[in-house]
Formats: structure tokens, sequence, C-alpha cells
């Protein structure tokens, strides 16, 4: 069919084709793009030799360029994980100019000019957050920032935020979780910018930038004649900020589930004493009563129970044979032996922590400890309980249904089940990636409030306007006596319009520490058990009340096992002699408290921990 | 309805680029400067597709010169997805994003630049610019 075969009928089908896509109406197109500015600049206009420097800034609020209207003083200043601010005054060309500054987008941007050297450089894109007018002078003053808050605020999911912190943070789900009910950016943002070893800032472009706590090289060396006279400054770090140690401790709590066995055994006494002291047999009904009585022991399987064979046993009774005579259906009633296995389980309570100790050479004694805790939520109260006996009861003598009867004691417990007279840790929800997680968010914790307070030891100066250097660039200063390197923590440029001074401020962290970088890695095992329980087997026997052989005062912890009397008329009566209350006793070994009752033990973190250091040396 | 695409400056994409990206080079001795961007949306429900042969072609990413002979020649800009792919990127040559680019944080794409000047002419080079091909926003 050539009308097929046609290019424009191939066309039709293709046009707007694709894997996804064709045949759906777009809902907006077009192109998207974003401008470039390419300032080359000559370096020669931050040279400190003789000469002189021109300044102009640049100021657009919104599209407006104001520059021409600026007056007193333009102030711009950053911080590690703050907002860069921006101050200046301007002379509104209008009341609606005025009231229309509050929100509006700006860049401040500054040239430089020696001889015939220029330098153009962007220092803040932001937005106007509050303007102060005076109406005397006709000067609105201008506060700006560049967003830093807002960009966490902004987030709306856990990946939005670890985005934010370029993969420098230690999440932990168990720690520090994020709610989809009710989520709190900002909250999880600070919470993470803790575990992160660096700082986070936004450029002169607006550009949010994380820079990790690293010093290596310089990039440039200020000498004397670079920088103002009487402007560096040595900043110790606080007591405070530089204790002794920090110490790190991820709180675990979990369940220690414990099993126990005993074995029974019991054996009746000779048919003899059947005939001459009247003892009573042991009825099944009572033993098995006696089994199922103890509280928290369960019967493990079946306890083997061995019926007296059904017949006439000869008894010698003083000289004379006398039968003793058991019928088929006393025998099937009837105890004459048995073993059975005795179970118990359950749980304790531990509070497992695991430590880190970063030694920070300080002289403090303030408890700098960083503690979280992660809980198990198994429910420990219904694994120890015993499933009910009820859903068990026979309905059937014959012929019954098949149904499903859900089994009950020892078989009806649920998972897990520790190993034989032994322990296991259950952790339950709380799975090994999630134990890591948590120790590492725990170490990056330390190890950035460590680093943190390290970086307390600063060295300041001033020069003429620098806006070269970024938040965590790092610069070194070698004048008045001091030779120090270290990273840009702080800047503040000020341009004064009224006198024509303008000047770099740089704050530099110079921790004292032995790394390049700010790093750490950490890891934990999961608890193991090593727990054997060997309780002792009771001795089981039977125990004859008023009888001549019975003691006058028997040692009630050995009776245990079978416990009846001697009839009154066998000749082995004795009236005098303790009568024992007819059963059978049971009673099974304690619990003993070291494995019953809470435990809380530490476990190390294997970690390793390094920390940036600058370089400081004074010399008077 | 205006394109919710766009670049942001931040990798959660909560502010969009509205200003020049400003790349600072020394006139005698030019040093490569990198910045990375992000191009994506807001919009979790949203993809973004080249014009033609959408969902297949992938969205092209060029280096546009407005006044080609001045400023700044597009050789003088690298892009690429990685900052390891710009040692290889070629100067002024496009880069090819994905095909279908979804909205939200997860979707975004960073874009790597490398500003490297070969003109050596004190100034401000105003003449460059990162656009995309005509590109089609779908819900989805």
């Amino acid at each position: 069919m050539p009308a097929f075969d046609g290019a424009a009928f191939g066309g039709a089908f293709d046009a707007g084709g694709g894997v996804s896509g064709g045949g759906q109406t777009p809902v907006a197109s077009g192109q998207v793009s974003v401008g470039l500015e390419i300032s080359v600049v000559s370096a020669q206009v931050f040279s400190s030799s003789a000469g002189t420097v021109r300044w102009s800034p640049s100021v657009v609020v919104g599209s407006v360029d104001v520059s021409a209207r600026l007056t007193g003083e333009i102030s711009i200043s950053s911080a590690e994980d703050a907002a860069r601010v921006a101050t200046f005054s301007v002379l509104p060309a209008s009341p609606a100019e005025l009231l229309g500054f509050e929100g509006q987008a700006l860049t401040v941007d500054v040239a430089l000019f020696r001889a015939t050297h220029t330098a153009v450089y962007r220092l803040f894109t932001g937005v106007v957050e509050r303007c102060e007018f005076d109406p005397v002078t006709r000067v609105a003053q201008l506060a700006c920032r560049d967003g830093w808050q807002e960009r966490p605020l902004a987030c709306a999911s856990a990946a939005d935020v670890e985005a934010l912190l370029a993969g420098l943070a230690a999440p932990s789900a168990a720690v520090a979780p994020w709610s989809d009910t009710e989520p709190d950016p900002v909250g999880y943002f600070s919470t993470l910018l803790e575990t992160v070893p660096g700082a986070t800032a936004i450029d002169a472009n607006g550009l949010w930038r994380v820079v990790p706590w690293s010093i290596g090289t310089p990039l440039e060396t200020f000498a004397a004649g670079d920088v103002f006279d009487e402007s560096v400054r040595v900043m110790t770090a606080a007591r405070a900020d530089v204790p002794s140690a920090i110490k790190a401790a991820l709180a675990v709590r979990y369940h220690r589930l414990h099993a126990a066995e005993v074995n029974l055994s019991w054996t009746a006494v000779a048919n003899t004493y059947y005939v001459v002291d009247g003892l009573p047999t042991l009825p099944k009904s009572t033993l098995m009563a006696a089994l199922e009585g103890i509280s928290g022991w369960l019967i493990k399987g079946k306890p083997a129970i061995v019926e007296p064979l059904p017949g006439n046993y000869p008894v010698l009774v003083m000289g004379n044979t006398v039968y003793y005579t058991v019928s088929a259906e006393f025998a099937r009633t009837t105890c004459k032996s048995f073993t059975a296995t005795m179970y118990r389980r359950w749980y304790q309570e531990v509070e497992a922590s695991y430590t880190i100790t970063i030694p920070m050479g300080g002289a403090s004694d303030r408890d700098e400890s960083i503690r979280a805790s992660v809980a198990s939520t198994f429910d420990a109260g219904a694994w120890e309980t015993t499933p009910s006996s009820e859903a068990a009861s026979s309905l059937y003598q014959a012929n019954a249904p098949t149904v499903a009867i859900p089994p009950t004691g020892y078989e009806g417990l649920p998972a897990p089940f520790p190993p034989g007279d032994g322990a296991l840790e259950h952790l339950g929800d709380i799975t090994l990636p999630d134990l890591q997680a948590a120790a590492q968010h725990v170490v990056a914790r330390a190890l950035r409030k460590a680093a943190a307070g390290k970086r307390k030891r600063r060295v300041i100066f001033e020069r003429p306007l620098d806006p070269r250097w970024e938040i965590g660039a790092v610069l070194a200063v070698n004048a008045c006596g001091v030779a120090a390197t270290g990273q840009v923590s702080e800047f503040e440029h000020r341009m004064d319009l009224d006198s024509g001074a303008v000047a770099s401020m740089f704050t530099l962290a110079v921790p004292e520490a032995a790394g390049v970088a700010t790093a750490f890695t950490a890891s934990v095992t999961a608890p193991v058990a090593s727990v054997t329980h060997a309780l002792a087997d009771p001795v089981l026997s039977t125990h004859v009340g008023a009888s001549y052989d019975t003691p006058a005062v028997p040692v009630e912890d050995n009776l245990l096992g079978f416990l009846c009397n001697v009839v009154p008329t066998s000749a082995n009566y004795d009236a005098s002699k303790p009568v024992y209350e007819p059963q059978f006793r049971l009673i099974l070994p304690e619990i003993t408290a070291p494995v019953r009752d809470p435990l809380s033990f530490e476990l190390p973190i294997t970690a390793s921990v390094s920390i940036a250091g600058g370089s400081l040396a004074l010399t008077f | 309805m205006a394109l919710s695409f766009g670049f942001f400056s931040d990798p959660a994409l909560t502010t969009p680029i509205s200003a020049r990206l400003q790349f600072i080079q020394d006139a005698s001795t030019p040093v490569a400067a990198n910045k990375v961007v992000y191009f994506g949306s807001r919009l979790v429900g949203r993809v973004c597709k080249a014009g033609s042969n959408p969902g297949v072609d992938p969205v092209l990413l060029s280096v546009v010169d407005a006044a080609a002979g001045a400023g700044s020649p597009t050789a003088d800009v690298r892009l690429a997805l990685s900052s390891g792919a710009l040692a290889t990127a070629v100067g002024g040559q496009a880069l090819n994003l994905p095909a279908v680019i979804n909205g939200g944080q997860a979707g975004a794409v960073a874009v790597y630049i490398r500003v490297l000047d070969s003109t050596g002419a004190p100034g401000i080079h105003v003449d460059l610019s990162l656009q995309t091909g005509v590109v089609k926003e779908f819900a989805v």
C-alpha cells in the first residue's frame, strides 16, 4: 500500500514519538539558559607595592543599578554555617522604589583599578532582607542575606537535606530520624550538620558550597607588607572549647534472650512398700499437674511416663507371700516412673554502650560527652509469654475434622529460640547497618565537636580589599612575628564610599592538630552473648511421712518428688513423725540476678579520626 | 505555562540561579575555575525531554556565544556531568544531559562547568551563556 509507505505517513507517527512522551501533550516548552560572566582580572590590583588602587562598587537591586546612589559604607561578611550578609545605604529614587526594596534580589560587585590593571569581582548575591529609611537624610539602609537559612527550610525530604550536605553528613535513621508526617527540614539539617567534618556557605555567586575542613598548601601567603599594621591578632581557643577529651557513646537498648533446661527423673518405690506401708501410687494426673504448674517453666516435648504393667506381683511380707495386684484400669492412670525435660525462657534488658574517646589535649575537665541511643521495639513480654493451652483443648475423641490447632506450651513459643542453656543478643528491629550508621553518626558528631573546638584557635588579619578568597580557602600570614597557615572561617569586606577606605578582614582557623583532612572511620560489631546456664537437675525421689524412717526434722529443700505417708495400720507407722501433705513436689532452680536483672556494659567503637591542623609559630 | 525546569544553585533545588555565574580568571596566569550547578525542577511529577524525539534524544546543553569574535570564545568553557570528566571534556562542546530528566531533587542533574580564559584580556566578558535546546516539560 504505497499510501502507507510515504515519508509523510511515517513522519506523522514519529512526531512527538519516543520511548515516552509520544502522544502526550507537554505542559510547557522552551529553552533554559544561564548567563556566564568571565571576569578576567589582573592580580596586579592586589599588589602591595607602592601605588594607588581605585575601586568602584556596582549594586543592582532587582534590575535597577543603584550604584550611583550609594552612600556610606558597604559591608559584606561571611562565616561558616551562616548566611552571608551585606549592608549598604542607598538614596532611593522614589517612595515606590523604597517600598519595593524588600525581598528584591540583588548583586554586589566591585571593580578594582590599579594603574592599567582592573579586576571585577562579585561579592554578594542575595535578597534584601530589611530596609531602614531615615526621612531626614533620605537614606535607606538595606540589610541583605544570601538565603543560607532558607535553603534547608525549602527542603521537602530527607534526601533533599542530605543532598545539601554533599554526602559529608552521617545520617542515621535510628538516632536522628526524618519524619514524613511531621517534616522538620531545618531541624534535620541542623542535626546532620553536626556530623559534617566541614562547613557550609553560599559563595558570592549564590552557589551553595560544602567546604571540607582540610588544610593543605596555602593559596597565598601574606607578608608584613601585605597586611595592615597592627591588624594581626592571635586568638587561642577557650578552655571550654578544648577539653581534655571528648567522649562519644551510642547506647543500644535491646534484649538478651535466655533459655535453660533441667532434666527430671523419678521412679516409684518397690511394690513391697505399697503392701507393707500402704503407700499410695502416683496418679498421672497428679504428676502432670505438678509438671504443668511450675511458674515460668514449660514441659519440652512430652514427658516419658512409664505405667506399671498390669498383673499380680508376689511380695514377701513377714515370711508370707502376698500378691500386689495391678489392674489394667489402674495401670492406665498410674505413673511408675517418668523422665521429662523442663524448659524456661526469659529476657534481660541490656544497654550496650559503644564508646570512643577523642583526646583533645586540653586542660578543661568539662564534660564534653556526646550520647545517642537507639532502642529495640521488640515485644519481649509477648516473646516470653506462654501460649494459652485453651486453644488446644481436645474436642473430638474420634473422626476429628482436619483443623489447624495452634501449638501451645513449648511448641507454641514464638521465635527466636536461644541456644539451649545459653542466651542470644536479640536486637529486634535494629539491624547491623542501622547500628553502623548510628555509630558513624555519633563518631561524626564527636569529631566535628573536637575539630570545631580546635578551630577556635584563630589568626585574624586585615589587608586592602581582597575578594579572591571564599570560606574554606587556605591562606598563610607571616607578619608581626606571627607565621600561621589556616583555613578562612570568616571574612568581612568593608568599602567606605565617603572616605574611600576599603579593607578585608580574614579570620583563619588554625587548629592545633596533625592531620591534613578532617575525617573519620568508624565501625562496630553486633554484641554477642557469651552465656552458659548450668542449672542443677533436681533430685526426685519418694518421701514417706509418718514412718519410723521419716526424719524428725526433714530438710525441706530436699523434699522433692512424691510425698506420701505410711498408713496408721502399718507396722512402720510412727505417729510422732511428720506427716506430709500428699503431693508431687517440684521446685526448679531459680534464675539468678546476674542473668535476670537489667545489664549494662561498654563496647568499643573501632574508629580512627583525624583533624586537619594548621600551623602557628610566634616570634618575639 | 513557564518551564519549571531550570538551573539551581544547590543540589536540593531550593534556589534558582537568577544572576550570571561569575568566573574569575587571572589575566596573566589563568587557572581553571570550576563551578557546579544543578538542572532540574522542584516539581516531582514533571519530566523534561528534548523537544525533538522526546525521551530518546538527550537534552542538549550548549555553550552559546552571543558575540562571536568578541569577549570569550566558547572553547574556554568545558561542561561535564562529573568533576572527573571535566579533565577530558572538550572546550565549547555541548553536553548531553539525560534524555528523560525527572523533577524533584532525586532527578537533579549536576552540571560541572570549568572556565579557563584564553583571551588574557582584562575585563568582563558576558557574551557566553549555557543554553538548552528546546525542551518539553511533561506531567507524569
